[in-house]
């Protein structure tokens, strides 16, 4: 049986002010195996971070169920950590002390968490900005805090929240080619979202594609290019095939949303309601 | 990827490094020497045009009488103890209504129901004129001392107690999510994330009541007092006695702005997180 495994999520949101539902998720089924690295990949707004806080507990599916190890999640466990998207870390908190947290919250003394703190500070290359408060570093060290922060607790499932999507390009290359390396050290399973069809590529054992909402699994694609991958792989006809592939998939998904969007945004300039 | 250094609008012209030394010393005093220069011009003015009289001096006394009777005072004594009834009720009144102020905040951000029920309470008491209370409480509580302080806790209370509300209710919800999702328990997200982030919300509170607070003392004292600074403001206009009138003013402003200082500075301390003024992120 799969490490992961959710079956027919379905997520339904009531709007009170136009009165209708909203079908975010629609009979989702994602299997991840131990280990593994999978990118959830879509056009924005096809449910795939509500499906990642699903699988963290902090959001009840309307529908199917997700297991981890064969137990059922209800509620956010040590054994799942979730990257947060644009960092989210705590301003008032130095860089030891925001990945302690997760430490801290699971009862260890201060003292303690921060001590075990320090390896994971080496390990996304922060020696020497330990005391320094978020504002201080810039996007990419952030998001290297926040992925220390997660994996400070020791997660046996990594959930990554679209980390780099707001990173310039070049800073976002080198963070995912770290990732990489980090990953390989800490043998993780990452359960990783994104909207971008090269990093979901360059980083995943599988790429699963989502369509546009409600969301459901287009495609399930296994990436068959050797580890470990240097970013010069980018530039290889494998990975340019598999980057194809997918924006084929894609495309037709992408231009539907877009269409949606502007027809909603026509109605509501015209003056009708969205139903 | 580099730790932010000098922000851009902390640097200067480099022109400025070769200009002569007094032009460099005045630009760096700009601000204050132009704020005193101003202030000094007034006070010239305004003695001229006594001495001259374009003005009476029963009406706007002027600065060298004014300076006089703040002589006389402090050699006489009385003042003393007139500075010391109204700090005192500033003192008290104010310390309550931190104290109590913050508490009702606190609980009424956290807990939804709570809200619902104080909530209107407090908008309801900010909005009424703390003026119209002022007879009712000297009625309650006599001319002494603690219908004053009773005043200043009321007018300072509300700055505080919805403030604090305010800063409990904008926690930004990722950080709850982060919280929640580290499995954090429900005091452990009162204490490391609604708490932090609603310490700069308690301290604008804190510095918004106390200048309610010194109004408030003035207030209670000008309508009934034997004793303060409102009372010996309110005794030299009835006798005419425009240069002590000005004396008890211009206390007042000096301790406000004092007042204010102290404030602002109490507000930085605590701002260690955030990136400081003019600082570009």
């Amino acid at each position: 049986m799969a490490k992961l495994q959710a079956t027919d999520v379905r997520m339904e949101y009531y709007q009170p002010r136009t009165g209708s539902r909203l079908l975010a998720i629609d009979n989702l089924s994602i299997g991840v195996e131990e280990g593994e690295f999978v990118s959830v990949l879509g056009p924005s707004g096809c449910g795939k971070s509500t499906f990642l806080k699903i699988v963290d507990g902090l959001i009840a599916p309307t529908g199917g169920q997700v297991m981890l190890d064969g137990r059922a999640i209800s509620r956010p466990g040590p054994d799942r950590a979730m990257v947060f998207q644009d960092a989210a870390l705590f301003p008032w908190y130095t860089v030891v002390h925001n990945i302690a947290y997760g430490l801290e919250c699971q009862g260890l003394r201060s003292a303690e968490a921060r001590t075990r703190a320090k390896p994971l500070i080496e390990l996304v290359g922060l020696r020497g900005f330990e005391h320094h408060y978020p504002y201080e570093l810039s996007g990419g060290m952030q998001q290297r805090v926040n992925l220390a922060r997660a994996l400070a607790v020791d997660p046996e499932l990594l959930l990554m929240d679209e980390p780099f999507a707001a990173l310039d390009a070049q800073t976002r290359e080198l963070m995912q080619s770290e990732l990489l390396a980090i990953w390989q050290q800490a043998h993780k399973t990452v359960l990783f979202i994104t909207h971008q069809i090269d990093e979901a590529v360059f980083l995943s054992d599988r790429v699963i594609v989502m369509s546009a909402r409600p969301g459901r699994v287009l495609a399930d694609i296994v990436v068959q290019i050797p580890r470990p991958r240097a970013l010069a792989v980018k530039r290889s006809p494998a990975f340019l095939d598999y980057v194809d592939q997918v924006w084929n998939l894609i495309e037709s998904e992408v231009k539907r949303t877009m269409a949606a969007d502007q027809l909603t945004t026509a109605a509501r300039v015209s003056g009708q309601v969205d139903r | 990827m580099s730790v932010s250094g000098t922000a851009e609008s902390m640097l200067v012209d480099v022109r400025l490094a070769e200009a002569p030394l007094w032009q460099r010393w005045y630009l760096r005093n700009e601000r204050l020497l132009l704020g005193l220069a101003g202030f000094v011009s007034v006070l010239i003015v305004w003695d001229l045009a006594v001495r001259l009289g374009y003005l009476r001096v029963t009406f706007v006394s002027s600065p060298s009488r004014i300076f006089d009777a703040a002589r006389l005072e402090v050699s006489q004594g009385r003042i003393w103890g007139d500075i010391g009834v109204s700090l005192l009720e500033f003192g008290l009144g104010y310390a309550a209504a931190a104290v109590l102020g913050i508490s009702i905040g606190f609980v009424a951000g956290w807990f939804r129901r709570a809200n619902y029920i104080i909530d209107p309470w407090l908008a309801a008491l900010y909005a009424t004129p703390d003026v119209a209370l002022v007879p009712l409480i000297i009625l309650w509580l006599g001319i002494g001392l603690w219908s004053k302080v009773f005043v200043v806790f009321l007018t300072s209370l509300f700055a505080v107690a919805i403030n604090t509300l305010v800063g409990v209710q904008s926690t930004e919800a990722r950080f709850l999510e982060v919280a929640h999702s580290f499995g954090a328990s429900r005091a452990r997200v009162f204490r490391t994330v609604v708490l932090p982030s609603t310490v700069p919300f308690i301290l604008t509170g804190l510095r918004l009541a106390s200048g309610r607070a010194l109004v408030g003392v003035v207030l209670a004292e000008l309508i009934a007092a034997n004793q303060g600074i409102g009372f010996m403001i309110s005794v030299s206009g009835s006798t005419l006695n425009t240069a002590r009138l000005m004396v008890g003013v211009i206390l007042l402003g000096a301790f406000g702005v004092l007042l204010g200082e102290v404030m602002r500075r109490v507000e930085r301390r605590f701002d260690a997180w955030r990136p400081q003024m003019g600082d570009g992120r």
